[in-house]
């Protein structure tokens, strides 16, 4: 992990680069843009790596080709069929597998690759849940958890002459969580059919994308053009869902609720890339896109069967249209050998049935050579954003919906300053060290008070608007060469936001105000055969909001006035109410962690190979927390008779040992 | 080796939940907002109650009195007196009743730092008719349930933003009679409630006992009749043909809009919903809500109501209950 990135919340991975939020980052999956692509658990990585060739990453120096995002760009390519012959691996481990198979339909003319990935989270579990589960049904409970993800990536490729080719891309990602428990008469041998109460509470999170991808690409002298049509789909939805039957035998009893909210966003498009180099040391890119967004901001569906009546309520948005028109333009060139200029402009015009944007993004890149080891880097950009995923929780859901930008606020947009000092040390060695400003405005929240998946509420009425800021430094210092690689890698951040209707005006730090970063990786090769890689990371912890005082309210002093019963009176127990002092007042704990690996590779005759990696992820076991809950019933003790409570970290991830073998063939 | 396997097993197995201390977060700052509450209503003299927030894990089992604060108090902007401390009470009072209309304002300095509220009586409310319709017997929990539905009329005053709070109950609680079960979920002023505090409306049981809050938003300077409901459970050893009397009492209350905000704020922040929103509250996962105050410089509220009330006998509405 690079400096001034972080992970997000254990368990929750996203990515938060240089203050932003983990919606700000555009992921481009060979020419197809993507919405949230992270697997739960944060022992995944977001792509099927057997399927990727290279990965183009910006945190600064945006290039004008990429717009649409504010914090970062990831463009991914995919790795190129093999036209020659059929090669592939299989890769088994713990708790995923993964396959991997190309190779040609016409000798060196059309190839196709296929991936597979999924976990089997859900299938190793079972046992371990059935086990529980006998245990606890004598005290008439059942848990019910599940998660598991699928990936699929294909690529067709076809080569018509030496200058033009094309290729067709599939992609298709689903993730699927599943938790709740059911209770039930402890005198029951089988809880659905004896009489008796039953209690089945759960909760669904799916979410995924798809998408097909065309390309066309034309090379000739100095001279190449990319053009790609896309077709993608995220969606997600979350379902929250109980049925009680106060008697199994009496169908007069029994109660259900359900409430679904789906979120979704199709976008058709089409990209046009030029570019035309001059020389060794210029060039000139040119090119435009055109996408048509179809948002589905919020579509809650809820339904009540109360003593056989039915009763359905909807919250239903409606498809919002969206046209993102960007035209842009760069060159690259030389400023009397002591300088490398990269200049672009990048013009988006978007247009909706309630608004109409335009935005001018400058896009500087200057490259200053001090030396043959040292030089100087100096960025700027304007970024802009026209969606947004709005989260009102501190472990950012994956179910957390995107929405466009409601018609009464500007996208987002952003400036970017960057400045950076980088030097080759000696071969082996090279340091970089960066400074970076960033300012943001109109970042999309949710009204003080207001839960995203209020039912009752139409979306655009739910959200506020306000800026940001965040600066910071990174340094990097990495091994690059020799048996023994690795970086060592630091971090300082502030990251504050400031909205007019959110804690009274005044500013506050972001969620993701992580102060110190550190990152430390080394990778040492033995031989051929063997390899060890170690990392550790240490992060300052996210902010957090947290009443750590409480006061008394008026409901217990006032018996005859007005009340809703929430008082802060429970038997002899004194609590109130918590003081929010302001908002993200306080930290969760630093955040650390150590993954160990280590890889066994064993080449066959034949010229085939099997890898066999260990690994063990968080291997001292620091159980990191992701929120800290205000214990005022579960947990408090008498000791001399007098009333304790408590504060509760709550952590996700222990110790994970992972072993998987790949074949490859 | 084994050891050093039981030994990760144990590591490996360890907790997700720990208690965990935050006194690095201790602050003065926080320690020191000296809270004021006081409920004013015509009907009572002015009483103040001052206590003193604590850290969450502190011991805390009775109120913290603040005891030795000088409250004064103003009327209209005009200064009255400052309030007197009862021991017994740990109270600060005055014998002065508020009237409607009036602003009240207290003003007091704790700990260096000033600290003040003001709030303006509401005039009382009028319940201009109260009607009663009885359905049943019809199956709701079982074959004998009957739902009574109530028609309260009221006139909203035009002129100003108004804050409402009804209860409704049974006044004297007897053996043979009960009150039912509450709902306001079918009543628009209600419904416009459960918008504001995350609350699905179809199927939103408050059930609650002590009345709800609700605003003229919609029903702004017009004559509205709120429509609630109550389940009566009769089994069939209840005589409720025997019955010579239902009585129900209607609270009509008029708060005030910082009476109002301070009551919406502590219905938001309920964790007991069982919706994703209020589960994550209760795990610390969202953002907890701040709760309403109107005391600068400290924390708390100084609200005002009046009220008017209206009863009305089931029986002698509807008739009595068949046999």
């Amino acid at each position: 992990m690079q400096p001034g990135i972080s992970q997000g919340i254990e368990g929750f991975s996203g990515l938060y680069v240089h203050g932003g939020e983990d919606d700000q980052n555009l992921m481009i999956y060979d020419g197809m843009p993507l919405y949230q692509v992270s697997h739960l658990g944060g022992l995944f990585s977001s792509f099927n790596v057997d399927a990727v060739r290279d990965v183009d990453f910006y945190k600064t120096s945006f290039p004008a080709k990429y717009g649409g995002r504010i914090s970062s760009i990831t463009d991914i390519s995919m790795r190129e069929p093999n036209k020659q012959k059929f090669t592939g691996s299989l890769s088994l481990g713990l708790i995923s597998g993964k396959a991997y198979l190309t190779g040609p339909i016409k000798t060196n003319q059309t190839a196709f690759s296929l991936a597979l990935r999924r976990t089997w989270i859900d299938a190793i579990s079972a046992p371990t849940l059935a086990i529980m589960n006998a245990i606890d049904k004598k005290n008439g409970k059942k848990t019910i958890a599940g998660y598991a993800f699928t990936d699929v990536n294909f690529k067709l490729s076809h080569i018509f002459t030496d200058h033009i080719n094309a290729s067709l891309i599939a992609y298709y990602s689903k993730d699927k969580l599943k938790f709740g428990e059911k209770l039930f008469s402890k005198s029951n041998d089988k809880e659905t059919h004896d009489s008796g109460y039953n209690d089945d509470k759960h909760n669904i999170f799916n979410w995924g994308n798809q998408g097909l991808c065309a390309t066309l690409k034309f090379r000739q002298n100095n001279f190449s053009t990319k053009a790609t049509a896309f077709l993608t789909e995220y969606s997600s939805y979350n379902i929250q869902k109980r049925v009680y039957s106060g008697d199994n035998n009496d169908p007069s009893t029994l109660d259900s609720k359900s409430d679904r909210t789906d979120n979704s966003i199709t976008d058709v498009g089409m990209q046009i890339d030029n570019t035309l180099h001059i020389g060794a040391l210029c060039a000139i890119s040119f090119g435009m896109n055109y996408t048509h967004h179809s948002f589905l901001p919020e579509r809650t569906k809820s339904y009540y069967v109360t003593k056989g009546v039915l009763t359905d309520y909807n919250n239903d948005s409606g498809y919002i249209s969206g046209n993102q028109m960007d035209v842009w333009a760069s060159a690259e060139f030389p400023i009397k050998n002591l300088i490398l200029a990269n200049l672009g402009v990048r013009y988006v015009n978007y247009w909706s049935c309630a608004n109409h944007h335009q935005e001018l993004e400058p896009r500087v890149s200057l490259r200053l050579g001090i030396n043959d080891n040292y030089c100087l880097k100096l960025g700027y950009a304007r970024m802009s954003q026209f969606a947004q995923q709005i989260s009102n929780n501190h472990i950012s859901l994956p179910t957390d919906l995107w929405q466009p930008a409601p018609a009464h606020i500007r996208p987002l947009y952003c400036h970017h300053f960057s400045s950076g000092l980088y030097e080759q040390i000696h071969k082996d060695y090279s340091i970089a060290a960066e400074l970076w400003y960033k300012r943001f405005f109109n970042l999309l929240e949710y009204r003080e008070g207001i839960s995203g998946l209020n039912p009752n509420m139409n979306w655009q009425e739910k959200i506020t608007s306000g800026k940001g800021w965040a600066y910071g430094l990174d340094f990097n210092i990495s091994k690059i060469t020799g048996r023994l690689t690795g970086s060592i890698s630091y971090a300082l951040m502030w990251n504050w936001r400031k909205f007019s209707l959110l804690n009274e005006g005044r500013k506050f730090p972001a969620k993701f105000d992580n102060r110190h970063k550190i990152n430390v990786f080394a990778n040492y090769n033995f031989n051929e055969r063997w390899s060890a890689n170690c990392s550790w990371t240490y992060t300052t912890g996210n902010r957090f909001t947290l009443s750590l005082y409480n006061y008394d309210t008026s409901s217990g002093l006032f018996p005859d006035a007005p009340s809703c019963g929430f008082g802060d009176v429970s038997g002899d127990v004194i609590t109130g109410v918590g003081y929010v002092s302001s908002r993200n007042n306080t930290r969760l704990p630093a955040y650390h962690r150590m993954d160990i690996g280590v890889t066994y590779t064993k080449k066959y005759k034949n010229g085939k190979s099997g890898v066999w990696n260990f690994g063990i992820y968080n291997a001292y076991c620091h159980m990191n927390a992701i929120s800290i809950q205000k214990d005022e019933y579960n947990n408090k003790r008498v000791d001399n008779g007098k009333w304790h409570r408590v504060f509760k970290t709550y952590s996700l991830i222990p110790a994970i040992p992972s072993v998987s073998y790949t074949y490859n063939f | 080796m084994k050891h050093l396997f039981t030994i990760f097993l144990i590591v490996l197995l360890a907790s997700c939940s720990h208690e965990t201390d935050l006194y690095e977060f201790r602050n003065q700052h926080d320690a020191n907002m000296l809270t004021l509450n006081s409920i004013l209503t015509p009907d009572s003299a002015i009483c103040v109650v001052a206590t003193s927030p604590y850290f969450f894990t502190d011991i805390h089992n009775g109120y913290q009195y603040v005891d030795n604060l000088k409250i004064d108090l103003f009327i209209n902007n005009d200064f009255k007196e400052s309030l007197t401390f009862d021991s017994d009470n740990h109270t600060y009072h005055s014998n002065i009743h508020p009237s409607a209309g009036d602003e009240i304002s207290l003003r007091t300095t704790y700990k260096g730092q000033p600290v003040s509220a003001s709030d303006i009586i509401p005039v009382a409310p009028t319940i201009a008719d109260v009607q009663v319709k009885r359905d049943g017997p019809i199956y709701v929990y079982y074959d004998n349930d009957y739902v009574i539905s109530y028609f309260i009329t009221i006139h909203d005053n035009p002129d100003e933003e108004n804050y409402y709070f009804l209860k409704y109950y049974q006044p004297n609680s007897t053996t043979e009679t009960w009150m039912g079960t509450r709902d306001y979920s079918h009543e628009y002023v209600f419904q416009q409630l459960a918008k504001t505090i995350n609350a699905h409306v179809p199927g939103w049981t408050p059930y609650s006992e002590s009345g709800l809050p609700f605003s003229d938003a919609g029903i702004n300077g017009k004559a509205h009749t709120i429509v609630v409901k109550e389940t009566i459970q009769c089994s069939f050893f209840t005589a409720a043909d025997q019955w010579t009397t239902l009585p129900r009492t209607f609270q009509l209350f008029a708060i005030s809009k910082p009476y109002y905000n301070y009551l919406v704020s502590l219905l938001c922040d309920d964790k007991s919903n069982d919706n994703i929103h209020s589960g994550m509250l209760d795990l610390g996962l969202a953002d907890p809500l701040k709760i309403y105050s109107n005391i600068e410089g400290g924390l708390g509220i100084l609200c005002s109501y009046t009220s008017s009330q209206h009863t009305v006998d089931v029986i002698k509405a509807c008739g009595k209950f068949p046999k």
